[in-house]
């Protein structure tokens, strides 16, 4: 077992800790940083403590993280003896977590999260403050989800997907998104639960809707329950809600 | 007094739970004790919903229109008026349950000044005649367009309608005069087309087709330069069936075992007739009546100093 020291000097010229792989798929900056090599020669891993500005990224992922610290464990993957993909990481502090995939990418904003791949996938466990942007294929927002704390589920790799599988948020949650049937117009739902499915989102609980310039919603309320129905660019394509109550 | 009205006015204000506002504010369901809200947008873009509450309430603000009725669904459309102004109205409604369907000028006209306002546009000039129109019945169905509507009765219903306005002095020197009709109704089912998005307020009744047994009762009242309103004529009527066209012919036409009795400017009873068509003129009045068949009885005398029929 060796220090990254050695990696880390080959930075030449430039201040703090860069690291990257041998083919460059997984580079990372910060302003200090702390490693220890591990496993085995054939299947090395790499054990990173990293703090200020840290800035993660990996092509073959197509994984962005951005944190004032990140610990992170980064192993090889396949057909790679270098470690070049993020196992696992937890970030506090200004946290931005962005997954691309077929061209359109979700980003996470929060004060702290954990990041966890398993398999095609990975899990993010975010708190405080959590705010899921969604981008389509010109890079346009479609939808921004916010909430006091959240999960999602991350596709893996840049190859497929749409970056985002599905989340979840938790506290006083809001949803501004495009109505794809109103020019370009916003819908605003809040509610006590938001989730994101691919082709869903779904409002419980206080629920209430406000269009902005759509042409079919101005205010709707005293709903427990919405179902948006979303493109593939995650615009709003239409909605169902009910409440029933039992008398 | 003025204020007193007010007052009451303000008291009576639903005050329910908005569920849904149009994004003009000219449509508005609300409701108290909602035990069932649910919905969802078609492929049309049209909003589908059912409500059930204690009770709900459907504002068409523009319209001067309020549904009040236990359970209702139906659905919301949007589409660009006249003005290119997009606004949502009611496509179809079905409420059930026992419901109160007022059609208010005054609120129409207060929902135009509302909507001008918020549109930076003048105000628009008072209408000459404001008619207020209650329809009751258990439950119905209506299917409309921005412009226009079709109530569908298919059982009993009682209608009632008061209107007041000026008229004209037909020559210069001539006073104004202010009218006060009333008119109420009972029909076992039946068909009315109205027009409540008109510019023209006065006249949201259209067209319709009433089956009976059928009563009616229609009375008009006259103020000349500011005095005290007299009564200028009064109608009862009864019959099988009811045809309503105050489109083109602006008659109504009553068949089967018609029963009238009227003191109109000339005085008129009538019974066991097959038909009678009372014609009116713009100002709502009846000019003529005619009759085919063989009435049992048929008097129509003309009144001192009244004028002809």
């Amino acid at each position: 077992m060796k220090t990254i020291a050695a990696l880390a000097i080959l930075a030449l010229g430039q201040s703090g800790f860069v690291y990257s792989d041998a083919k460059k798929d997984l580079t990372i900056h910060s302003k200090q940083g702390q490693g220890t090599m591990g496993g085995t020669p054939e299947n090395q891993t790499l054990t990173l403590d990293l703090k200020g500005s840290v800035q993660i990224s990996s092509k073959r992922q197509g994984f962005n993280l951005n944190a004032d610290r990140v610990q992170a464990f980064v192993v090889p993957g396949q057909k790679s003896k270098s470690p070049n993909e993020i196992r696992s990481a937890t970030a506090t502090g200004q946290v931005k977590m962005t997954q691309t995939g077929k061209g359109k990418s979700s980003t996470i904003f929060c004060e702290t999260a954990t990041y966890q791949t398993s398999g095609d996938v990975a899990k993010v466990n975010a708190k405080r403050s959590v705010r899921i942007q969604s981008f389509d294929e010109k890079k346009k927002q479609t939808l921004v989800g916010t909430g006091s704390s959240g999960t999602a589920t991350l596709d893996r790799s840049n190859a497929g997907g749409d970056g985002l599988r599905e989340a979840t948020l938790t506290g006083s949650v809001r949803v501004d998104i495009v109505d794809a049937s109103a020019n370009g117009g916003h819908a605003i739902f809040t509610g006590d639960l938001l989730t994101i499915t691919q082709r869903e989102i779904t409002l419980t609980g206080h629920v209430k809707g406000q269009g902005s310039v759509t042409e079919r919603l101005g205010n709707l309320s005293g709903v427990n329950k919405i179902v948006l129905k979303l493109n593939e660019r995650k615009e709003m394509t239409g909605f169902s809600f009910n409440t029933e109550t039992a008398n | 007094m003025k204020g007193v009205l007010s007052i009451l006015a303000l008291l009576t204000v639903f005050q329910g739970q908005v569920l849904y506002q149009d994004p003009s504010h000219d449509l508005v369901l609300s409701g108290k004790g909602v035990t069932n809200w649910s919905g969802e947008t078609l492929d049309n873009g049209d909003l589908s919903f059912r409500a059930s509450g204690d009770p709900l309430v459907l504002e068409a603000k523009n319209q001067g229109a309020t549904i009040t009725t236990p359970r209702l669904n139906g659905t919301f459309a949007s589409a660009k008026g006249a003005d290119g102004k997009t606004m949502t109205y009611a496509k179809v409604l079905h409420a059930e349950g026992g419901t109160t369907t007022v059609f208010d000028g005054q609120a129409a006209y207060a929902g135009d000044i509302a909507k001008a306002q918020r549109l930076k546009q003048p105000t628009p000039p008072e209408p000459k005649e404001i008619s207020k129109g209650t329809l009751k019945t258990d439950h119905f169905d209506y299917a409309g367009s921005q412009e226009s509507g079709t109530f569908t009765l298919p059982v009993a219903f009682d209608v009632t309608s008061d209107t007041k306005g000026m008229i004209e002095p037909k020559k210069k020197g001539d006073p104004v005069k202010a009218f006060l009709q009333n008119m109420e109704m009972h029909g076992s089912s039946g068909v009315i087309n109205l027009n409540p998005g008109s510019k023209d307020k006065k006249d949201f009744l259209k067209t319709g087709h009433i089956e009976g047994p059928i009563t009616f009762h229609m009375d008009r009242s006259e103020s000349v330069a500011g005095a005290p309103f007299a009564s200028v004529g009064k109608l009862d009527g009864q019959a099988d069936k009811l045809d309503l066209d105050l489109v083109t012919e602006r008659t109504v036409t009553l068949s089967g075992h018609v029963k009238l009795n009227g003191d109109l400017p000339n005085y008129i009873s009538v019974t066991g007739g097959e038909k009678a068509v009372l014609k009116l003129n713009d100002a709502g009045e009846i000019v003529s009546v005619t009759f085919t068949g063989s009435p049992t009885t048929s008097t129509i005398k003309e009144k001192k100093g009244g004028g002809k029929r």
